[in-house]
């Protein structure tokens, strides 16, 4: 019941039935994520922030004509460079330190 | 077992990372970027899977493989009967079969439930909201 739903409600948001392919296709993304351990919720982040995360990438880079140091210019850049490499090397860390 | 997923990924990566080093060199930056972290990211996955685990930590899933593998099949039989029968053949067929043959429901209440349910959808897409439900491919090219 909660998957008929779940698919008709898809097709309900535009009318377009491609949606339900879209949706079943998601379901058994997200049914393997839970099966292999894999978190969803930051995938949802990601498919939500990733388009303007790409639209303000290409106006940064046009900004510097190309040139990726840019990302390194601002002291607020390289802040949020550092925090990223260390959320990103703290489950490591951890799981070396046990 | 517990690397598969993370090897696919790396090579749908590397797929995807050879195509966009064929896009002109503005286009390509974001796509390369991306790619390049995933693979770090796959490598962090896999490192971070090696380790032993615990006494009493969760393993592997018990259920069996056949079983699961059902389920993902139900739900692609599901969505393709959407697609080519249509919102109001499909759902009391998935609901009864479900409820019959994967429940181990009764006929009767399998019946009554998929007729339930087929009428709620009904009641709230097509009466509340108005909506004109998918008659299915085979009923839209006529």
């Amino acid at each position: 019941m909660v998957t008929a739903v779940a698919l008709v409600g898809s097709y309900a948001v535009d009318r377009n039935i491609g949606n339900v392919v879209v949706t079943a296709i998601f379901d058994i993304l997200g049914y393997l994520m839970i099966r292999f351990d894999y978190p969803r919720l930051t995938m949802v982040v990601a498919l939500v922030l990733g388009a303007a995360a790409e639209r303000n990438f290409h106006q940064t880079t046009m900004m510097s004509d190309g040139n990726l140091s840019i990302y390194f210019h601002r002291n607020v850049c390289l802040i949020l460079l550092a925090g990223i490499v260390c959320l990103l090397a703290a489950p490591l860390f951890r799981g070396l330190r046990r | 077992m517990k690397y598969l997923p993370a090897a696919g990924l790396a090579i749908f990566t590397s797929i995807f990372l050879a195509a966009a080093y064929g896009y002109p060199s503005q286009a390509r930056a974001f796509p390369v970027a991306v790619g390049w972290v995933t693979l770090l990211l796959v490598a962090l996955d896999i490192v971070s899977r090696t380790k032993p685990l615990k006494p009493g930590a969760a393993t592997e899933d018990s259920r069996p493989l056949g079983r699961q593998f059902g389920a993902v099949v139900w739900l692609a039989a599901f969505a393709l009967m959407l697609v080519l029968i249509g919102i109001l053949y499909a759902v009391p067929l998935y609901v009864f079969a479900s409820l019959r043959f994967r429940g181990r429901r009764s006929w009767l209440t399998s019946l009554w439930i998929a007729a339930v349910a087929t009428s709620a959808i009904w009641l709230l897409f097509a009466v509340v909201l108005r909506l004109e439900l998918y008659p299915g491919y085979f009923f839209t090219r006529s």
